[in-house]
This record gives C-alpha cells, sequence and structure tokens, in this order.
C-alpha cells in the first residue's frame, strides 16, 4: 500500500530538487555579481578580486555526515537537501597581483568566467522549467497541460 | 535581486570609465597649453578610482547589521580628480610669448602617447563593462522565463 500514500506533491524529490535549483540560481546570480564587481573595478589600483566560493562549501558539506531526521515512519521526512541551506560566501582573492598597481582582475579571465556563468544560469532555468513542466502533467494528468 | 544590483555594479563602471575618458579628452586638447588662470602651463590630470561600497537595500541592512559594507560588490566610483606633479616638458623656442629668459618654454607635462594608452584602456574596461549588463540582462530575461511551456 506504500505506492498509494507516496509523497506528497509537494513535499517530494520534486520539491527538494526546486529548491536546489533555486539555490543554485541564486549562487550564479551572486557569482555574475562579482564578475560585474571585477570588472568595474578593472582599473582600480589595489583592487583584489571577488568570488564565489562554491568549492570550500562543496568540501564541507561532502565531508559532513548528513544525519536524516528521525522518524517513526518510514514516509516522513529525511530532511534530505536540508543541508545544502547554507547560502555561497563572496571572497576576496589575493592571489598573486599580476599588475603593477597591486590589481589582480584578469579582464579575459573575467570574461569567460561570466559566459560561463551565463550559461549555468540558462541551463539552471532550463532544469527549473522541466521540473514545474512535471509538476504540470501531474497536475492535469495530461502532457499538453 | 542581486541581478539588479550587479547592473548597478557595472554602470558605476561605465561612469567611471567614461569620466578617464574625458579627462583623457581634456588632457589631449591641452597638450599645448602654456597659460593657465593658476598661471604656468597645463597640468596633467588623472582620475582616482576606489572600490565603492554596497549600494541599495542589501548593502543598507549589513551596514545596518554591523557588517562591513556587505558583500563588497557595489562597484567603483572616482573619488578624486587630481594633478600630475610631474615637472613641466622644457622646450627651447626663444619666440614664443611664454618663453623664459633663457628661450625655454615650460609646456605641459603630457605624453601623447601614455594619453593614447590610457584612453584604449578605458575604451576595453568600458566595453567590459557593457558585456557584464548584457550578461545579467540576459540572465535576467532567461530567470522570467522559468515555468513558460
Amino acid at each position: 500500500m506504500i505506492g498509494i500514500v507516496g509523497p506528497s506533491l509537494f513535499s517530494g524529490n520534486s520539491t527538494s530538487a526546486i529548491d536546489a535549483l533555486g539555490r543554485a540560481l541564486d549562487a550564479a546570480a551572486l557569482r555574475q555579481e562579482t564578475v560585474a564587481a571585477n570588472l568595474a573595478n578593472v582599473s582600480t589600483p589595489g583592487y583584489h578580486r571577488k568570488d564565489v566560493a562554491f568549492a570550500p562549501l562543496l568540501d564541507e558539506l561532502l565531508g559532513r555526515d548528513a544525519l536524516p531526521l528521525a522518524g517513526a515512519d518510514p514516509l516522513h521526512f529525511s530532511g534530505e537537501g536540508a543541508e545544502a541551506a547554507e547560502p555561497p560566501s563572496v571572497i576576496t582573492d589575493s592571489s598573486g597581483a599580476m599588475r603593477l598597481d597591486g590589481n589582480n582582475v584578469d579582464p579575459d579571465a573575467e570574461a569567460a568566467r561570466l559566459a560561463e556563468t551565463e550559461i549555468t544560469f540558462a541551463a539552471l532555468t532550463h532544469a527549473l522549467s522541466a521540473q514545474f513542466a512535471g509538476l504540470r502533467i501531474a497536475i492535469t494528468g495530461s502532457v499538453r497541460g | 535581486m542581486s541581478l539588479f544590483s550587479s547592473l548597478g555594479a557595472s554602470a558605476s563602471g561605465m561612469t567611471a570609465e567614461r569620466l578617464r575618458m574625458d579627462v583623457v579628452a581634456d588632457n589631449l586638447a591641452n597638450a599645448n597649453t602654456t597659460r593657465t588662470p593658476e598661471g604656468g602651463p597645463f597640468r596633467r590630470r588623472r582620475v582616482v578610482f576606489e572600490p565603492r561600497a554596497d549600494e541599495g537595500f542589501g548593502g543598507a541592512l549589513a551596514r545596518a547589521r554591523g557588517a562591513d559594507g556587505g558583500t563588497g560588490l557595489g562597484g567603483v566610483q572616482v573619488v578624486a580628480i587630481v594633478e600630475d606633479h610631474a615637472p613641466p616638458r622644457r622646450v627651447y623656442d626663444p619666440g614664443h610669448p611664454d618663453a623664459g629668459r633663457d628661450g625655454y618654454v615650460s609646456m605641459p607635462n603630457i605624453a601623447t602617447v601614455t594619453e593614447m594608452v590610457d584612453m584604449m584602456s578605458a575604451t576595453r574596461a568600458y566595453e567590459a563593462n557593457v558585456a557584464a549588463v548584457q550578461a545579467a540582462k540576459h540572465m535576467a530575461m532567461k530567470a522570467l522565463e522559468i515555468g513558460r511551456g
């Protein structure tokens, strides 16, 4: 009978995927913001470029034992996905000043990062749209919606 | 909305680079000016850039909470236009009305090549900011398409 009492529409896997995608979109937008700030300060002496710390966050999450929430019933929430709720943080990259004025912004690297972020953002919006399309099929019972 | 504040950061960069361009144009226009109201030849001017504090709601909230200026992604601002204190260029031209007794004229301390390089650098930096604006706009439009179709 488990199949009949399955996870409800707004607590199941699709919702946690939507949450995760939303956070990823926020992170991509923040990254775009750091690139814009870096490019705005490309001529500012002594400016150190900003970036978003994804990798340390991921390491932290992977290293942590994600304990599932205790539940009296196998259908209770496991809390899965909740451990990724920390927002990404902005870090200052002071590695190696490339120029005499102490500024370490490389416009070419920033342009590449900008393109990368833009494409990531577009991919995430597609994935999010697909999640909503799936929900729509579940609600209406038809692919056409 | 961080995409909109990123537009603000890019706009501040464009404003600053445009001002740098204006100053370069002024320097080039006055490359041979030997008389100024302050006396002496024209002196080369330069802009001083500084990172701008976070503007908008996010920055104000962070400051109110005692955090140091939020994310520090406010863009750039021009804090001053200063004069270059390098000595004037001395040119021997006894016929010049501003020539001294020794026949030398004090010309502005402007090297045209330096100004041209500065101008190109300002143009490229401006273009980089335009690219960032385009990307932010494209991303915002993509976000509006979520859930459609």
